[in-house]
């Protein structure tokens, strides 16, 4: 394992695993943009093989894992090389992002290597049209655009309430561009929110990142209102997408409600424990 | 081009992909179709696009896809 120069040996590294034929997987979505702000946090590890590449990133007390192979046979060589986490990591983790049968297939290469399944999300999609009518009877709540100096607050407030593993908990830089941009929504007082919002817009469309109500404060309306002002902010986008638990039936209906529907992409989370925790 | 957007509607039936220049910047593809666009392509032309040309430069607008099919003996 070695420490990449920069974005752009990654991309070559990640780009030599691919050779003709189907059965080709990979997993690193990320911008050049993040990649070189991890680079510059010295965050990562990489290493590559014949028809594979793996990148390895230390996200505070996990180790999640990227990968570019030809076929399922390079993704098996890969993974056997990833021992334990490095000290002070409890975990690797491996988002798996594709159509289902995609998704599936690499997911199984993980499992072969120890890997065991941890969550499975589907991504929804919203295409442009006009909001239901607020529910008869729903009270007025206090929904605005974060200041910037709430950001540490919305942060915290995500920290708190969001699972590592499968909700990637954002990074106190990343709260405060949203905020910057007006891409974080609150309700409640800022320094003690009631439930956080945060998207981001891209061009016409925008993705709803992370939107959580305080459990002690449901059934206050707080949640629709602040998906209601959500949807509202993009009405430019002819598209929201959002990334959802697939066992989270209370969220799903709440999406439907507002016009969210599956749109075929999965994302399995699989994960492998320390020997120290087994 | 017509077999392009024809493709890219397909995967993103909501967006007029003639009407824009840069598909990623505009939000009408993610990470998440391009790599979905490289399987259509390679599937529809019968080609293997090559690892190092999957960058989002070369799926810019319809006139990149064709620039990079091009180099893999596609004509449009």
């Amino acid at each position: 394992m070695r420490a990449p120069a920069d974005t752009a040996e990654i991309r070559a590294a990640f780009a030599a695993a691919r050779r003709p034929g189907p059965g080709w997987t990979a997993s690193l979505f990320a911008d050049d943009a993040a990649c070189e702000a991890w680079i510059r946090a010295g965050s990562l590890r990489m290493s590559t093989g014949d028809g594979w590449a793996l990148l390895l990133r230390r996200d505070r007390g996990l180790v999640r894992v990227y990968h570019a192979a030809a076929d399922a046979g390079a993704l098996a060589a890969a993974l056997s090389r990833i021992g334990d986490p490095d000290r002070g990591a409890t975990a690797f983790v491996a988002d798996l992002v594709g159509r289902p049968a995609d998704a599936a297939a690499a997911r199984d290469a993980y499992l072969g290597a120890g890997f065991e399944p941890h969550r499975r999300l589907v991504r929804l999609q919203r295409l442009a049209g006009p909001l239901p009518e607020p529910r008869p009877g729903s009270l007025p709540a206090e929904v605005r655009p974060a200041a910037p100096g709430e950001a540490p607050f919305a942060h915290a407030f995500l920290e708190r309430h969001l699972d590592p593993l499968a909700d990637r908990i954002p990074e106190p830089p990343d709260v405060a561009a949203a905020a910057a941009r007006g891409e974080l929504l609150i309700a409640g007082a800022g320094v003690s929110p009631a439930g956080v919002l945060l998207y981001a817009v891209q061009g016409r469309a925008a993705t709803l990142r992370y939107w959580y109500v305080d459990p002690g404060r449901h059934g206050h309306g707080l949640g629709g209102a602040l998906l209601r002002e959500f949807v509202g902010r993009c009405a430019g986008c002819a598209r929201i997408v959002l990334w959802v638990l697939d066992d989270n039936a209370d969220a799903i209906v709440k999406y439907s409600h507002y016009g969210f529907r599956p749109e075929g992409l999965e994302d399995h989370i699989v994960i492998k424990r320390g020997k120290a925790l087994t | 081009m017509n077999e392009i957007a024809a493709i890219l509607r397909e995967i993103r039936p909501e967006f007029d992909f003639t009407t824009s220049s840069d598909f990623l910047g505009d939000g009408m593809l993610d990470s998440f179709d391009m790599v979905t666009l490289v399987s259509a392509l390679d599937k529809h032309y019968g080609i293997s696009i090559d690892g190092i040309d999957i960058v989002p430069e070369n799926f810019q607008n319809l006139g990149s896809i064709a620039s990079l099919l091009k180099r893999y003996g596609i004509t449009q």
